[in-house]
Order: structure tokens, then C-alpha cells, then sequence
């Protein structure tokens, strides 16, 4: 198993083959060769309909997601929220209702579609009730199935740290388990080397530097990340500068500080993809799609996450310069860790993913990839239902814990919740303190499900998600996570 | 060589001529004049006995009273510490230095009042471990005994020579039943004296990341020695204490001479060892050389101590040091540990009085510009460059971020902030600590700033955020470690939380009741009575620039119980008529608490060496510089301890894969205009000419000649000071890129700004600086009523460069090479002359031998920014 020889590494690179080498390497350190026999015989990187692409949007810090989505009508939920919440919750006027197709499960409570989305969010909303765009309840990082009674006895494998951003959101990348292997996102576009087959440029690609989610195992598939508005070309990069560093990125070899070696790598990473990335670019801005367009009559600006998401439509529009059919997207919005002034920063944040989503899926759609593209959005953890402080502008949430995801594209089975939401009742149930929710469904059997779409089959999951196994099967009906329209899975005896 | 229970020479033998003074002879004495009693001690004359080159130690009788004969009683007694060596008679031969061997007592004649007595080592072919002679005078009746009675002696094989080192060398295998391609080699140089010796082995190719590495014993496996690091080990020092089933030092070198010992290294995969190699002797290998430092070294250790404890070596601090080294003898560490000490007595600059004398300039301009340009003046031209690099590490632990509006828009506060980090920076972590608690930028960043007790009427509880980070980032971290940062297990095998939920919930308490202390009114500072009050940012910011203060209607004073420590509770009683000074009595005692934590002084040690020498400190390191830290974060202990470590001033990691650390972006970029003297033409003092006039900047003695005003915008490197991305700072301390970094187990936190895009950014930036654009690019610079724009672009003074080129004598080849090993030295300290790649070093010397005149200083700058040599320090 030839890992991380930095001599044959770097020679390699030289060769340009760097990722036609990773698909062998990838394949031996896998060990699961029915696996890609299956996917060899039916990956055909010359298919342009052959092509899926999964985008993990992370809400970064925390996102108060129970203002996100919000109790209404004249129920207990309604009744608990209000207290709960006290001077953070949100009134029902100006909330955007949703129209469920079915009820929701509640925990420990009575079905209910009485739920709207925050007042910021009527893009969102309309997504949802066209049946784009799907909310999984409740779902945190978890070792395995946790009670309330389980929790305070200390009868129960929690994941560490819990309540710690760096950690949390490393877990919800990856694993809720130490040490740190991979990311499931990295891992993931391993499995699928066969897919991705391009020797150029990374499948795997970040629009928020580097992370968690896609370090892979074998650690020879490097994140290519992008600036927010895709490729920075190097300017004055010719002449003599040009001969010397060139020159000397290439002189160097394993006998160099493995730090030196590392930034030769990236730089040599960036150039090998910076002509084929722009000739993306080119072929997306040349297809008539109007981008700014679309983002303002979204109602998006010019906030980060409008573009990076921008950014990222064009990449993806623009994909027959690459030979990756199966690329991992990472994209992230920061600021939700509202300690303070939770309502009106929250609703700031709100309209940004709000607007910026909604953008993205109307470039999906006019390019005709919105089939194509499986769009996850999650955040380390919820807040406290309770907030801390007595002032309504002011004050804010601490770090919670379980919270509620989302996807969005064609393949969901749009217009509903998927998990069992909360009773929201204080200190009973699940109610760990000050309303830091016990999740009822991991975050990696949302991610499994996304995993298996993206053509990972279910016997495998597991390699992905070590502890997938200590829940129920997440395709089980009970789970109630059956939020991917049934699709076919290659290799995959049915 | 002798067991362990040592057989007491016993000696019975009482003389006729006893004590008291009753001679055998008949004389008669006089019976008044009492007898002066013969006491006798013993002392050393030479402590060292050497086998291998019949080096002699020696100790000495001396008596005191009396003038007969004397036969003395002596007995050997064993090492009081077990585990070390006792010499046995077979190790030496006691003589007397006037001739004789020594017999059962010892003997001194009739008045003779002193006799050496040498120890003989001799020279057998055991390979022995130091081991001492200690002898003891008995009392046996007809003597006293003196105050010194007994003598320690030391009997060695041979000396600490490099040439009488040993030589032990290994190749890694696979271990019995993995499988596995991992592959290494190993060697172990044994010290003459068979006391310890220095370990170092590399590998790679294993099949899964590494999760330990030990010494064993063949064939048992029982573990003997914990490397307590992952990944390759250079020069590790093994004392062999004993280890295993072994209780003696002596049993761990028989071991270790019989190939008893093996390292192995564990795995994800293979829990119990996937790769061994065994520590075989080699008498065939010649021990490696090792010589006082020559010039050359010398010079260049200089440059890497600039380098770790500056913005940048410049030739004037390097002459500097170069010359007291001379005068001093070669004690490069005084030298070093002088600097330092003037380094301590240098006062601080101060970003915001800069600021302040910096605005009245710009008008109408976003004053956070000024602000944020002022860090350049400081950086490249303060005189207290080491305060500054302090203040810059500390506030990348104690982070607050100008992405935070009201924080970036405190213009006088944030400054104020940076200013309290530099005059702390010689003082302590506790105090440290409780200034930014008490700061209320970091009150608005991590919202305890008007934290009020929780209300049961309204259901609101204290904010956590504060009291998480407190010890999470700004202290003992989440785990409970060991002295040298190793991370102590529970019961159940895991990592040993420092603290629970419950624990933060309890600690928000301790942070409730803190507002402003002061506010402006009519352009004064006055006090503030109103624990809401808002947060307005106004010319003065005197809210922002005193330390909050505990308003105790608003602090809980409820029972708390906190974080452990090695058992101990810190615990908080209910104070039911709590005042402000007992809110502030509670902080100290929670304060205290939290850096005296066992944990916290390796946690910073690990976090400060990290940023001025290396990203992967041995644990060793880290002990020792958590030893000076203390219970209070000795800071001046604390930096000594970093920069004059033998494992920062090693000059043996020039060839080093993986000591040392990537630049810092800004620390980079600084290092760089230091060394190009980058300037506007604005004087920041006195103006140099007729028709420019100067800042007249009250404090510029504080700063070296030339310093001049900068308006430099924000250069895109990936990093600027005070705009960390979250409390969490720009980079994690545990940072690994995948690759080769992350399968040795090592980290790299500044590479996690390395990114593709980033890369290409940062060469653009060093573009812009040499085409002489690093200016703010807006209307009040553009148009300023006094200065052009031109006066305010950075640049970079070639002139040095030039001479360098123009004074060598030769051909181009010959001047280019001068100015590479001139650039080499000050921005690299000459790593590139002393790499075996010699690549990079001949595209830079043919490059730039045919480069115009026009074009070859700018060439040169842009390759020092951007090959990748230079993007590290060792």
C-alpha cells in the first residue's frame, strides 16, 4: 500500500499524472475491488449525462436553526416554542407557512404541519413548497441511539466534545470519533475514483479553504480551492519569473522540509488546473445563462455566499473541461454563532442563504443540471432554545445541539420533514439543558443517504461512516429519511 | 560492576595504639594537659576515574589531632539510587598515591596528617555504566569522626569524546503478521560514558496513520520506553532509565548491547506494531563528528535566532549580535540571553498613540484604515521587535477580530486591545489574562460585555460563550495533559476531559456583571453607572479603552462549582452581599485557577513555541518551557526558555525535513520590507527635506532611522493582524495537511492558509509591493491636501542589493551569486547554500545573471517571495 512516498509523489506530479495515479493508488487502499469492478464497467466518463455532483454547505458557528423553521398555528409545539424561546421567538406574522405533504413526526408528541420558515426566508420557502428543497429534524452528531436518561447516566458513547465548535464541526465533516482520519466528503470521492477520472484538476473542490470534509484517507486527493470568484489567473508570471520559480518548483524532491514540499504541490495543483478551471469559466459565461441575472432577481447581492455559489454554477456548467464526473463541493457561510443580537444578525444570515440558494438553484435549473446537483446545508450544532439574556435586540443563543439540515435539487422528495422534530418541552423529553436537543437521527445517516445517491453502495456505507451501523439502517422506512426519490445504484445488486 | 547488596568491608581490626592517647611505651605522661582527640575526614581530589584512558581519581585523608599511627575503618556504600551503578572491586585498584596498596583500613603513619589514596580504574572489555565509589570512614573507637566522612567517586568506561561513541543502527521491517510496505532506519549513538545516547529513525509507507511509537524488549514485547511524539525522531535523548522489567540502568545497557531492544511503531491498522527495528551494535560505524560550531554556523544560528525572535533579521542586528559574540568569547547563548534582557527593557511602542497622531491627517477617511495600516510602522521599524512578535503570538491565542464591526470600529480600542498585549508581554499569562477579560473589545467578541445572571422569569440564562473559550482556547484547552503536552487518559482509556457542560454553565456565572467602567461626555472620561449602556463608537472611545468593571446587581453570586485540577474542585461559595470587590475577588480566585491549571502551561508553551521556532516541539521542549511558565505564565522565563532551547539553537536542523515551521504571511511579508527598508517618503518624525513635511510623531525614538508613515491598504498574503476568521485564529494549532506532514503525525497550522487560490493571491500581492503599489487606493490619499499619492506608495530600497552586486568582483554568474547568498543569509537564514538541492539556488543565479539591469532587483525580490525556501524557517 503505497500511501505517502514523497519520492515517487513528487515524480509523478512530474509526469502531470496526479490524479490517474491516485485512481490506481485509491483502488488498491480501498480493498474493495468489487466495488470498482462494478463501477469500471459502468462509469463512462464520456457520458455527459453520467455526471452527479453533492454540495455540503456548512453553516458555520452554529446556526440557530429553530428559527429557521418555526412552530405555528395553535398547538403544544406553538405553546412550548413561545416559552421556551421567551423574547427570541419569533411572532407568527411575517413567518413564510409551509405546505407539508405529510405531517411531521414529532418526538414524544402529535403530527403536526403547522410550520412556516423564518420571516428572511420566503425564497426558501418557496423552494420548499414547489418540493425542491426537504428539512431532516433534529439530526446532530451522535455515536449511537441516545435517551435523555441515557445521556444523564452516562450510560451512553456521546461524541467528544460536544458543544465545542472546532470539534462539532469536524464531526459533522467526518465522524463524531478521535482521531481524525478523513473527511467523509474527501473519502467519499476516493471511493468513487473511477468516476473521477481527470488528471488535472482535484473532484474534490472548496469555495471556503481547506477542511475537514474533504481530506481523504490515503491523502494523495488534494482539495483544490477556489477564490469566490473562481480563478485568480497570476499576473506578470512570465519572463525570467516565470523560468526561475518554475525551475525551482521543480527542483524540488523528498530530500526538501516536507513543509516546502507541501506548498510546491499546492502550487503546482493551481497551475495544472488554472487553464482547464477558466476554460470552465469561459464555457459557462459563454452559454448565454445570465448569472448576475439570475442571483438579482433571487434578490442576492454581492455577499460571499452569492458568490462562491455563483462561482460554483459555473463550474459545474462548465464541466465537460473536466473528466470528473462525481466532483465533491464545499461551500460555507459563517457568523451564526449569535451569543449576541441572535434576532437581527440572524435574520441578516438568513436572507443571505435564503436569496443565495435560491440563486443557485435558478442557474441549476436554466443550465439544466438542478437533477444533477444534491445540495446538503448543515451547521455543527443548534443553539439553546433558551436565550441568554433579557433583551430582545441584544441578547442571544448558546451552542446547542441537535438541529435541523437541509437538501435541496430534482432528486428530493421535496415539500417535507424527514426525522421526528422535537417537542421543544424544557427539561423532559429530550432536553439535555436549556433546550440543547438530544438529535433523534445522526447526521451520518443523512449524509449516508446523500453518500449513496452520489453512487456509494449501501453494503459500503459503512467503510464511510464507521458509525453508520450503530443506528438503524437509515433506509429502513422507519427512519423516515427516505428523502432521495429512488434512483438505481450501480454495482448494486437489487 | 558489584550486585546490588553490597558486602561491608568489615573491619575489626582495633589497633594496640587506641584512641585516648594511652601509648604503648612507657613514657610517662603528663597527666594535666588533657589529649587532644584525632578526628579524621575525608575529601576529594579528583572525582573521575576513566577506564579507557587510565584517567586516576583520588581522595584524600586528612587527620586532625594526635601524632601516632592510626589504622582507620572504612566500608563502601552502595548507590542510594537503585537503579544507578555501585562500583565493585573488580572496577579499580585503591592505591596509596606515596605507594602501596591499600589494605583492609587505611593507614597513616606516625604524624603524617594527610594521604591520597588513588582510585585505579581497570580496563576490562564489560560495557558498564557510570557507576560510583562512594567511601565511608567507620568509627571504630580510637578516632572521631570529622564533618566529611564520606567521598563519592565516579568510575566511567571512557569520556564523552564524539569518538568514543557507539554506534547502533536498525532497519524497520514488518512487524510478525502485518503486511505492510513500511519501510525506515534507525540509529541509536550511545555516549562514551554508556549514561544515554541519541535516537533518531525515519519511515514511511505505512498502511495506515501511526498512533504510537515505543521501545520494546525482544522477545517479550514488554514496552521499556515511550516516545511520546509520532512520526520520525531526530536526536531524541534516551537516558535509559530503567524501563520494563529492568530496575537497573546497568541491565538496559547489557540489553541493549545484546540486541534486546527494538522500536516499532503502531498503527491504525496494527494496534500492536506494524514495523520493527531492532537496535543492533555496529562497531564498524564510525560515530559522526561533533565539532564546536564553526563561523559559518555561528553566523547562520544568528540569523535563525533573528529570525524566531524578530519581524526579520536585518544586517544592522545581525552586525550587532556578530560583534558582541566576538567580544564575548563565542557565548552565542549570553549573547542571546543579553539581547533578551534588552529586549525587556525596550518600552513598547504603541499602535495607538501611532493611530492617534496618524488620523488628524486623513479627514473624513474610515478611521479602521488608519488603524489597520498602523501595524506595518511598528512591525518593520519598532525598536521592540521582540515585544511586538510576543504581542503578535499572544494575540493569536487571546484572539479578538476586527470582522467583528463593533470591534473594527473601535478604532482606538482595538489598538488599545494590541498595546495591553505588548505591555504584558513580559509580564505574566495571568495578568495577561485578566486584562483581556477585562478589555471590553474582547467583551464585545465574546459577548460577556453586559452578561447579565440568568432570570427565571424570563427564562434567560448567562451567555457561555466567554466562559467556553476561557478554557477551551485561552487556557487548559479540552483535554488534561501531562508537563510535556501528552495527553492524559481517563479510566476508559480516553482522553480525560478538562470539563463538562455543566462545568461552562457554572463558569458563565463567573462572567456576569461586567460593563464599561467609563464613558465620554463633553470630550471627558467619566464613570459609568448604567450596566446597559450601548455601544457606541465615538471619537474618544473611552468605553472602549478602560477595563470593564462588575456592576453586582447584575453578577451572580450563587454557589459555583468549576473545573479540576489532580483531584482538587475549584469551587465559588454563595455570597449573599456581594459588592463589586468581591465579584472582582471571585474573577482573581477563577483567574488564578485557570493558569495555575496543570494543563495550561504545556497547552500555551506548546501554542507560543509554535509560533517562533516549530510547528512539532518534542515533548522535551515543551516540558521544559512549561516549566517556566509556572503556576503564573512567567512570560520572560517563558520566551528565554523558547528561543534559547538546544532544540531552537540546534544548528543540526539545517537538514532537518521537518523541524522548523511555514512563515507566517505577515511575519513573511514583514520580514521582507525589513530587509528592502520599505518607506513612503513621509517621515514619521521630523521632515528630511523642504517639501515633504513629517508626521512629527512625538514617540519616533521609540523607532529606528527611516521610519516613515504607511497608507498600505491590505495586502491579500491570507493573513492580517487582528482579523482572525473566529476566536479560533487563523489556523489551528493541530493543523495536518494530508500527505507526508499528516502520515509522520506532524502538524503545520500556518499551511492552512496555503491554499491554490491563496498562493496565486499571494504571488499577485508581491507584485503589486514591487511594482510599487502597496497603497490605499482611495480619495483621501488620491487627493490629500499636503501629500501626492506618489508620497505614500511603499518602497523597496534596492540600494543595499545594488552595492552587493557592484562591489563583486567578476563575471555576472559571480554577482548574481553574491546576491543570492546575500538574500539567502538575511531572508532564509542560508538555507539554500547549505540545502543538497541546490535547484532553486541555480534558477535564481542564472536567472538572474542575464536579467537586465532594469529588471534583476525586481526579479530577485519577486523570487525571495515566492520560491518555496524561502516560505520557511528551521
Amino acid at each position: 500500500m503505497q500511501y505517502n512516498n514523497a519520492i515517487s509523489r513528487r515524480k509523478f506530479l512530474k509526469r502531470s499524472s496526479l490524479y490517474s495515479v491516485t485512481t490506481a493508488v485509491a483502488a488498491n487502499s480501498v480493498g474493495m475491488l468489487g466495488l470498482l469492478n462494478a463501477s469500471d464497467a459502468l462509469a463512462d466518463s464520456n457520458d455527459p449525462n453520467d455526471y452527479k455532483a453533492l454540495v455540503f454547505l456548512v453553516l458555520s458557528g452554529g446556526n440557530d436553526s429553530f428559527n429557521m423553521i418555526v412552530p405555528t398555528g395553535s398547538g403544544t409545539l406553538r405553546s412550548n416554542y413561545e416559552l421556551g424561546r421567551g423574547i427570541v421567538a419569533l411572532p407568527e406574522e411575517g413567518l413564510h407557512n409551509l405546505n407539508l405533504i405529510t405531517p411531521a413526526s414529532v418526538h414524544e408528541g402529535t403530527d403536526s404541519s403547522d410550520f412556516a420558515m423564518h420571516p428572511s426566508c420566503s425564497a426558501l420557502a418557496e423552494l420548499f413548497n414547489n418540493r425542491d428543497l426537504a428539512v431532516i429534524c433534529n439530526a446532530g452528531n451522535l455515536v449511537e441511539p441516545t435517551s435523555r436518561e441515557q445521556y444523564f447516566t452516562e450510560t451512553v458513547a456521546l461524541p467528544p466534545q460536544l458543544f465545542s465548535h472546532t470539534d462539532q464541526e469536524r464531526q459533522l465533516q467526518s465522524q463524531p470519533t478521535n482521531p481524525f482520519t478523513f473527511g467523509w466528503g474527501g473519502r467519499m470521492a476516493e471511493m468513487l475514483s473511477a468516476y473521477n477520472t481527470d488528471t488535472q484538476v482535484s473532484p474534490l473542490m472548496s469555495l471556503a479553504g481547506l477542511n475537514s470534509f474533504q481530506v481523504t484517507q490515503g491523502g494523495l486527493i488534494n482539495t483544490y480551492t477556489l477564490g469566490n470568484d473562481g480563478v485568480t489567473p497570476l499576473y506578470s508570471f512570465t519572463g525570467y519569473r516565470r523560468d526561475l520559480v518554475e525551475s525551482s518548483m521543480q527542483s524540488i524532491d523528498s530530500s526538501d522540509h516536507l513543509m516546502v514540499q507541501k506548498y510546491t504541490d499546492t502550487f503546482d495543483s493551481a497551475r495544472l488546473a488554472e487553464t482547464i478551471i477558466q476554460n470552465a469559466f469561459e464555457e459557462a459565461e459563454s452559454s448565454g445563462i445570465d448569472y448576475d441575472g439570475i442571483f438579482s432577481a433571487a434578490g442576492a447581492g454581492d455577499s460571499q455566499l452569492t458568490r462562491r455559489l455563483k462561482t460554483l454554477a459555473k463550474m459545474i456548467a462548465g464541466r465537460s473541461n473536466t473528466s470528473n464526473n462525481r466532483p465533491v463541493y464545499f461551500v460555507d457561510i459563517g457568523g451564526f454563532d449569535n451569543h449576541q443580537k441572535l434576532l437581527p444578525d440572524h435574520s441578516v444570515l438568513m436572507a443571505d442563504l435564503s436569496v443565495s440558494l435560491k440563486g443557485f438553484k435558478d442557474c441549476l435549473t436554466a443550465q439544466g443540471d438542478f437533477d444533477k446537483v444534491l445540495t446538503l446545508v448543515g451547521s455543527e450544532f443548534a443553539r439553546t432554545f433558551t436565550p441568554n439574556g433579557n433583551d430582545a435586540v441584544e441578547s442571544g443563543t448558546d451552542h446547542g445541539w441537535g438541529g435541523h439540515m437541509m437538501v435541496m435539487g430534482e432528486m428530493i422528495n421535496g415539500g417535507q420533514f424527514y426525522g421526528m422534530h422535537p417537542n421543544l418541552a424544557l427539561d423532559q423529553d429530550l432536553d439535555t439543558g436549556r433546550g440543547r436537543w438530544i438529535p433523534t437521527t445522526s447526521n451520518s445517516q443523512c449524509a449516508a443517504i446523500a453518500a449513496h445517491w452520489m453512487g456509494i453502495p449501501e453494503a459500503e456505507l459503512s467503510n464511510l461512516f464507521p458509525t453508520l451501523d450503530n443506528f438503524p439502517n437509515p433506509f429502513d422506512i422507519s427512519e423516515n429519511l427516505g428523502f432521495i426519490a429512488d434512483a438505481p445504484v450501480y454495482g448494486e445488486q437489487s | 560492576m558489584k550486585a546490588l547488596i553490597t558486602a561491608v568491608i568489615a573491619t575489626a581490626l582495633l589497633a594496640g595504639c587506641g584512641g585516648g592517647g594511652s601509648g604503648g611505651d612507657n613514657t610517662p605522661t603528663p597527666p594535666a594537659a588533657p589529649v587532644k582527640p584525632i578526628v579524621v575526614s575525608l575529601s576529594l581530589v579528583d572525582a573521575e576515574a576513566i577506564e579507557s584512558i587510565n584517567q586516576i581519581a583520588a581522595f584524600k585523608i586528612d587527620r586532625t589531632g594526635g601524632s601516632a599511627a592510626v589504622s582507620l575503618d572504612y566500608n563502601f556504600i552502595d548507590n542510594p539510587d537503585v537503579t544507578k551503578g555501585t562500583a565493585s572491586a573488580s572496577d579499580y585498584q585503591l592505591t596509596y598515591s606515596d605507594g602501596g596498596e591499600v589494605g583492609s583500613s587505611f593507614e597513616l603513619g606516625a604524624n603524617q596528617n594527610s594521604r591520597v589514596i588513588e582510585v585505579r580504574p581497570i580496563d576490562d572489555d564489560i560495557n558498564e555504566v557510570p557507576e560510583i565509589l562512594m567511601v565511608s570512614l567507620v568509627d571504630a573507637g580510637a578516632y572521631d569522626l570529622g564533618v566529611d566522612q564520606t567521598v563519592t567517586l565516579r568510575i566511567t568506561d571512557a569520556t564523552n569524546d564524539s569518538a568514543n561513541r557507539r554506534v547502533f543502527l536498525g532497519n524497520f521491517g514488518a512487524q510478525t503478521n502485518a503486511v505492510t510496505n513500511g519501510s525506515g532506519v534507525l540509529s541509536f549513538i550511545l555516549q562514551g560514558d554508556n549514561d544515554a545516547g541519541l535516537l533518531s529513525y525515519t519511515f514511511a509507507n505505512l498502511s495506515s496513520v501511526q498512533t504510537d511509537q515505543h521501545v520494546h524488549l525482544a522477545p517479550s514485547g514488554v514496552k521499556v520506553k515511550e516516545i511520546e511524539s509520532t512520526g520520525a525522531v531526530s536526536n531524541f535523548s534516551w537516558d535509559l532509565a530503567p524501563g520494563g522489567i529492568f530496575v537497573t540502568e546497568q541491565e538496559m545497557l547489557d540489553a541493549l548491547f545484546d540486541g534486546q531492544f527494538f522500536v516499532n511503531i503502531h498503527t491504525a491498522n496494527y494496534p500492536g506494531g506494524e514495523i520493527l527495528a531492532t537496535l543492533a551494535y555496529d562497531a564498524t560505524v564510525e560515530p559522526p563528528e561533533q565539532n564546536e560550531l564553526t563561523d559559518e554556523q555561528v553566523d547562520k544560528d544568528i540569523l535563525r535566532f533573528l529570525t524566531q525572535a524578530t519581524f526579520g533579521p536585518t544586517p544592522e542586528t545581525y552586525q550587532h549580535l556578530r560583534g558582541q559574540i566576538e567580544a564575548d568569547g563565542d557565548n552565542r547563548i549570553q549573547v542571546y540571553s543579553d539581547w533578551i534582557e534588552q529586549q525587556f527593557a525596550t518600552p513598547a511602542t504603541s499602535m495607538m498613540s501611532l493611530v492617534d497622531a496618524s488620523i488628524p491627517l486623513f479627514g473624513d477617511e474610515h478611521k479602521p484604515n488608519v488603524r489597520t495600516d498602523s501595524f506595518w510602522p511598528i512591525a518593520l521599524y519598532g525598536q521592540d521587535q521582540l515585544r511586538q512578535r510576543m504581542a503578535f503570538a499572544l494575540s493569536e491565542i487571546l484572539v479578538v477580530s476586527d470582522r467583528n464591526s463593533v470591534a473594527n470600529n473601535a478604532y482606538r480600542g482595538l489598538p488599545n486591545y494590541w498595546d495591553m498585549l505588548a505591555e504584558n508581554a513580559f509580564g505574566t499569562y495571568r495578568q495577561t489574562l485578566e486584562d483581556v477579560t477585562l478589555h471590553p473589545i474582547m467583551g464585545v467578541y465574546l459577548s460577556h460585555l453586559r452578561n447579565q445572571k440568568a432570570d427565571p422569569e424570563t427564562g434567560a440564562y448567562p451567555d457561555e460563550n466567554f466562559a467556553r473559550e476561557v478554557m477551551q482556547l485561552f487556557t487548559f484547552g479540552l483535554v488534561h495533559r501531562q508537563k510535556n503536552g501528552g495527553v492524559i487518559l481517563g479510566s476508559d482509556n480516553l482522553p480525560l476531559p478538562t470539563y463538562d457542560n455543566n462545568v461552562i454553565k457554572q463558569m458563565a456565572k463567573v462572567f456576569t456583571g461586567l460593563s464599561f467602567s467609563q464613558l465620554e461626555a463633553a470630550g471627558a472620561s467619566v464613570s459609568n453607572n448604567k450596566f446597559k449602556r450601548g455601544l457606541a463608537v465615538n471619537d474618544y472611545q473611552f468605553r472602549w479603552i478602560a477595563p470593564m468593571k462588575f456592576f453586582p446587581d447584575f453578577h451572580d453570586f450563587s454557589e459555583k462549582t468549576l473545573f479540576s485540577d489532580q483531584g482538587q474542585t475549584l469551587a465559588i461559595s454563595a455570597n449573599s452581599s456581594g459588592d463589586a470587590a468581591a465579584a472582582q475577588i471571585e474573577l482573581d480566585t477563577v483567574l488564578d485557577g485557570l493558569v495555575a491549571h496543570s494543563s495550561t502551561a504545556p497547552v500555551i508553551a506548546r501554542k507560543l513555541i509554535q509560533r517562533f521556532v516549530t510547528s512539532n516541539p518534542s515533548p522535551e521542549y515543551i516540558e521544559r518551557v512549561a516549566n517556566a511558565f509556572g503556576l503564573t505564565g512567567d512570560l520572560k522565563s517563558v520566551i528565554r526558555a523558547i528561543l534559547l532551547d538546544s532544540e531552537a539553537r540546534n544548528p543540526g536542523v539545517f537538514s532537518s525535513t521537518t523541524f522548523g515551521k511555514f512563515k507566517e504571511p505577515v511575519v513573511h511579508l514583514a520580514s521582507y520590507l525589513r530587509l528592502f527598508k520599505a518607506a513612503s517618503r513621509i517621515p514619521l518624525g521630523q521632515s528630511q527635506s523642504d517639501d515633504i513635511p513629517g508626521l512629527n510623531y512625538a514617540n519616533v525614538d521609540q523607532f529606528d532611522a527611516g521610519v516613515t508613515l504607511m497608507r498600505t491598504g491590505l495586502a491579500n498574503i491570507g493573513q492580517k493582524t487582528l482579523r482572525a476568521p473566529s476566536v479560533f485564529n487563523f489556523f489551528s494549532p493541530d493543523f495536518s495537511p494530508t500527505g507526508a506532514i499528516a502520515s509522520n503525525s506532524l502538524v503545520s497550522p500556518e499551511l492552512q492558509l496555503v491554499t491554490e487560490s491563496q498562493v496565486f493571491n499571494s504571488f499577485n500581492s508581491f507584485n503589486q509591493i514591487i511594482n510599487e503599489r502597496f497603497v490605499r487606493n482611495n480619495k483621501f490619499i488620491r487627493e490629500h491636501p499636503t501629500y501626492s499619492a506618489e508620497d505614500f506608495v511603499l518602497r523597496l530600497n534596492y540600494g543595499p542589493l545594488m552595492a552587493v552586486w557592484d562591489n563583486k568582483v567578476g563575471d555576472a554568474t559571480a554577482k548574481a551569486t553574491a546576491m543570492v547568498d546575500y538574500l539567502d543569509l538575511y531572508l532564509n537564514a542560508g538555507q539554500l547554500a547549505q540545502s543538497q538541492n541546490t535547484g532553486t539556488r541555480a534558477a535564481m543565479i542564472s536567472n538572474l545573471a542575464v536579467a537586465s539591469e532594469a529588471e534583476r532587483y525586481q526579479l530577485a525580490a519577486y523570487a525571495v517571495a515566492t520560491t518555496p525556501e524561502f516560505l520557511i524557517q528551521r
